[in-house]
């Protein structure tokens, strides 16, 4: 088995997740009743991932796929709630248009489906509220959402300033693509990561803003973090972390979705939905929700 | 490691939110929770039916409590219970590490100064569990749980008689055979002492991957346990003197779980000598180490938890603002990356005297390469210069040690890397490394490097994150990968290229591209106040060609494409077709491949801007003594990237050589990495010091004066000079 020395935060949660299924074939010993993280693969040698194969083939199963995926407020930390409305999709997204505005829009072909689900920690004391949004998106192929990757890289090249709406623009971001076989932090087939700044007209001053974004064969999972104005740099941390963690959750509960069609269907008993729960749906909303950011 | 919770679970036990199962057993189900405060916990829920009986309550109660005061590092703490509660729960600190078990199963049995580190930090433990006035009753593999910085006791005498006791139709013995003492096996009651003769069980088993008594039916492990022999081959020295005192037969003649620090703390290897940086400590060894960090890993992963959860508890020191910037995925990387390779310890090395002559020790510069694909001719390159450097070493009169040359292939890969590394590490005459010569080789091995505290160098890599797994012996004397990209912008600049630029990152030549490209971008458009038309090609996809006509359709007059060689010439031969000849660039490490022969015509022009110098056309002292003796040994100019592999072999000689002690004798492996992160070394045409992370310092300077323009001319690269010409060193 291949090493694998290097981990972040989010792959983390994948192993996490994944430990359910051994999946190594040896036995360890294993302490019982303890407060041991104990039975989980000693490492993972293969990223998160979805295989084609296994991944949805029509709209109509990307969407069920996209609704069936369990994704809980506390996946990014405590206090989060869902925000109101708190879906938008599954079947527009939000593309970066060459003025540099951010606009929800019609899927295009090679998208079967894309569901933005949006989360707020209200602001308590002296801190303001922080904004998180997960957006997960079935491509048709992997090779699109290869593409989907790249074009993702390329907009903070291409706009130094992406606006969001008309008092709200993100700028300064910097980013990263790790694809798995790098050994450099990567948990999923690939995973992108920018951080930069969240300008809101108006402020005295910028708040953080991070942006995660992994690929899963032809599944890509994307998260916007606003943060609150004022954090100390330990508290953006912490947040930041949290948040990171709660999508590696959702990485794991796609890459668990792809071995659990893969084992029913091995096993001869194919089924069609994930094995998560459903979640409660509120119906979609067509606010023009920006780079997964949404408006206050 | 956990599952989620079911709908029967409660959704909060006490203050504590519950958020996964981490197991069940006859008892009751232990979950992970979070206390109000955010801090993680193992949560034990006894069912209402193990507590019907009120002598269990009792000493619940009253063990929850004693428990509460033991104060040692090495014990989780207890964080709350409830006795009185219909279903009674303990919850204690959550560790994220494997138990002992686990890691002797998955990798065999630790070291023994792994086993003295562990013997004499859970006696410590023991200590402050007696201390308190409990018996811990159940030392075992099962019960140790491995942290990054040291071993943590969890489980100690609470709530756990039901389910463990009933191992004997007596229902008398607590504990589990085969890490029980005699007259715990008797049914008689455990003490201070029964759980030292337990931890000499464990550190047995963690020394010879067998438990000392054997394995099997109870009751014949039992029956060992009182009259057989320990089982001890394989253990000797004072570990294997305090493991039979340990476990004696008789109580009285063990020691004191606190007197095992002072009979195992020799070597103890959990503080870096003077002067070193401060790290988490490297006790474990390299696979366990591994382990144990994937799970670190994991626990960061977990709702709330907080990212000091493996630092060491007395030097809990903050993580450097400069480093988290450095990363841009930020604080999770940075405390992934140092829980993984800081915890590296490379087994078994010996740091005695190198092999010696009669009159002059001799020691071995280990060069690390990949022969095979895209590394070839860096591998080629830096051979070549390092036998060159080490053949005028032991040509230099009055040297105070002979020097041989050890070259190990990695061919290339993660695992090829780790264990060249490793070979190199576990041969005490080497003393410092050459390489590797690719960045995810260097990724591999530099871990591997770190926990054997083996300075090593490479010219030929440029990322800026293997100081956070190896802060003390990695150096890079290449620029970095964003350095690169600033290169060409300056090159631009001083040279009136600036325009409306064109550039295509292809994701198939790896990060590097990225990390050049985008500060490439920003540079060009913020500094040279020019447009750029950036485009990021996807791998494995065939978009190159496309991307790079989308980019020319915008008008663009000058163009960059960074991506691997064969795209590259690609890209070259699509330009050309497209009648573009403004100034374009290839990435820095295509200098000395075989674009312009690739490429022909259509290369002809192609820029490459690179600390790399070719020395054979400068005219200084330096350069042409380099030449020459390169010359006379291979017969021919030197290889591209050869003068910048002969410089950090020089450095790192002159280095080592300062690092001898006065009377002689072998120094201290660290003492060169010390030594070398403060050096100022003149190479042939570049001044060599390294910034905060041990890389390359690119500044001003070594920028303009010491960053070379090549040129494709008549089908090979041409050096036309320093960026800013006229500074070139004399």
């Amino acid at each position: 088995m291949g090493r694998r020395p290097v981990l972040s935060a989010a792959a983390v949660a994948l192993l996490l997740a994944g430990c359910t299924h051994s999946g190594h074939g040896n036995d360890r010993a294993t302490p019982k009743g303890t407060a041991s993280a104990s039975a989980s693969p000693s490492a993972s040698s293969r990223p998160y991932t979805l295989a084609e194969a296994v991944a949805p083939k029509t709209r109509a199963e990307a969407v069920a796929f996209l609704r069936g995926l369990t994704v809980q407020p506390d996946y990014f930390g405590t206090g989060y709630r869902r925000r109101d409305p708190y879906e938008l999709g599954p079947t527009s997204w939000a593309v970066l248009g060459a003025d540099c505005l951010w606009r929800r829009q019609a899927l295009p072909s090679t998208v079967l489906a894309s569901l933005t689900r949006s989360f707020v920690r209200p602001g308590s004391g002296g801190s303001g509220a922080v904004y998180v949004s997960l957006t997960v998106t079935v491509h048709t192929s992997t090779r699109q959402a290869r593409r989907d990757m790249a074009s993702s890289l390329e907009e903070p090249l291409r706009c130094p300033q992406e606006r969001l709406n008309a008092t709200d623009t993100v700028q300064d971001m910097t980013s990263r693509g790790d694809p798995f076989g790098e050994l450099r932090n990567a948990t999923t087939d690939d995973d992108l990561t920018e951080f930069g700044q969240y300008v809101v007209a108006g402020d005295a001053k910028p708040r953080r803003f991070d942006w995660y974004k992994h690929r899963l064969g032809p599944v890509t999972v994307a998260a916007t973090v606003r943060h609150a104005a004022g954090e100390s740099e330990q508290e953006q941390s912490t947040l930041t972390q949290d948040a990171l963690a709660g999508v590696g959750y959702v990485t794991a509960n796609v890459d668990r979705y792809g071995r659990d069609r893969a084992s029913a269907t091995s096993s001869a008993t194919p089924s069609a939905t994930p094995s998560a729960a459903p979640s409660t749906v509120p119906s979609a909303s067509p606010s023009t929700e920006v780079k997964g950011a949404g408006d206050e | 490691m956990s599952e989620a919770l079911r709908p029967s679970d409660p959704s909060a036990v006490g203050g504590f939110r519950l958020l996964r199962r981490l197991g069940a057993g006859g008892m009751g189900v232990v979950y992970l929770g979070r206390s109000e405060t955010g801090a993680l916990a193992a949560v034990k829920v006894i069912r209402a039916e193990g507590a019907a009986d009120d002598g269990f309550r009792a000493r619940f109660a009253r063990e929850a409590e004693l428990a509460a005061r033991v104060d040692s590092p090495w014990v989780v703490p207890v964080l709350g219970a409830d006795a009185t509660a219909r279903e009674p729960w303990l919850a204690t600190g959550f560790v994220a590490g494997p138990a002992l078990a686990e890691a002797v199963t998955a990798h065999g049995p630790l070291p023994p100064s792994a086993v003295r580190v562990l013997g004499s930090l859970l006696g410590e433990a023991l200590a402050g569990v007696h201390a308190a006035g409990l018996v811990h009753r159940d030392v075992k593999p099962g019960n140790v749980l491995l942290a990054v910085n040291g071993p943590r006791l969890i489980d100690f005498g609470i709530a756990r008689a039901a389910d463990d006791t009933a191992l004997t139709t007596s229902g008398m013995v607590v504990g589990t055979p085969g890490f029980l003492a005699p007259e715990q096996a008797r049914g008689e009651a455990a003490t201070a002492a029964s759980d030292v003769f337990a931890l000499g069980c464990v550190l047995a088993y963690a020394s010879t991957g067998r438990p000392p008594f054997g394995t099997g039916a109870t009751d014949a492990l039992l029956y060992r346990t009182v009259h057989d022999e320990p089982d001890l081959d394989g253990v000797t020295g004072a570990l294997r003197e305090t493991l039979d005192a340990c476990l004696a037969k008789d109580p009285a003649e063990r020691p004191g779980a606190g007197d095992l620090r002072l009979r195992l703390a020799e070597d103890f290897p959990l503080r870096p000598p003077a002067g070193a940086p401060e790290s988490p400590s490297a006790w474990l060894p390299d696979p366990v180490a591994r382990m144990v960090a994937v799970r670190s890993a994991e626990s960061l992963a977990l709702p709330d938890i907080e990212p000091t959860v493996v630092d060491d508890p007395g030097t809990g020191q903050p993580a450097r603002p400069s480093r988290r910037r450095l990363l841009l995925a930020g604080g999770a990387l940075l405390l992934a990356g140092g829980g993984t390779g800081a915890a590296l310890w490379a087994a078994g090395r010996d740091d005695g005297s190198g092999r010696s002559t009669a009159a002059r020790p001799s020691y071995l510069l280990g060069v690390q390469v990949t022969r095979s694909g895209a590394a070839a001719p860096l591998a080629r390159a830096c051979e070549r210069a390092a036998r060159l450097a080490v053949a005028q070493h032991n040509a230099t009169a009055g040297r105070t040690f002979d020097l041989g040359v050890r070259v190990v292939d990695d061919h290339g890969t993660v695992g090829g890397a780790t264990a060249a590394a490793h070979e190199l590490a576990a041969d005490s005459a080497v003393v410092a490394v050459l390489g590797p010569v690719t960045e995810l080789t260097l990724r591999a091995a530099s871990r591997v490097y770190a926990s054997a505290k083996l300075t090593h160098v490479t010219s030929t890599t440029g990322q800026n994150d293997y100081y956070v797994w190896s802060p003390t012996v990695t150096f890079q004397t290449g620029v970095g990968q964003q350095a690169a990209g600033t290169a060409i912008a300056l090159h631009a600049l001083v040279h009136g290229l600036t325009a409306p630029l064109g550039i295509v990152i292809d994701r198939s030549g790896g990060t590097v591209e990225l990390d050049q490209g985008s500060v490439l971008v920003t540079q060009w458009r913020g500094a040279l106040h020019s447009q750029v038309v950036p485009k990021v090609v996807a791998e494995d996809t065939d978009d190159a060609p496309a991307a790079v006509a989308a980019v020319l359709s915008r008008g663009v007059r000058d163009f960059a494409y960074l991506g691997p060689q064969e795209a590259t010439v690609r890209a070259a031969r699509q330009l050309s077709a497209a009648g573009f000849t403004g100034p374009r660039w290839m990435s820095h490490l295509l200098y000395g491949s075989d674009f312009p022969k690739l490429a022909g015509a259509a290369g002809e022009g192609w820029f490459v801007v690179t600390p790399a110098v070719d020395a054979s056309v400068l005219r200084t002292k330096a350069a042409e003594q380099f030449t020459a003796a390169w010359r006379k040994r291979y017969g021919g100019i030197p290889d591209p990237n050869g003068a910048e592999a002969y410089d950090s072999v020089r450095m790192v000689l002159r280095e080592f050589t300062r690092t001898v002690p006065s009377g002689g004798g072998r120094p201290d492996r660290l003492a060169l990495a010390l030594r070398l992160h403060k050096a100022t070394y003149q190479g042939i045409a570049r001044t060599y010091t390294f910034n905060q992370y041990n890389q390359f310092n690119a500044d001003a300077r070594t920028m303009g004066g010491e960053t070379f323009v090549h040129q494709v001319h008549d089908g090979r690269f041409r050096q036309v000079g320093p960026i800013l010409a006229g500074q070139t060193k004399g």
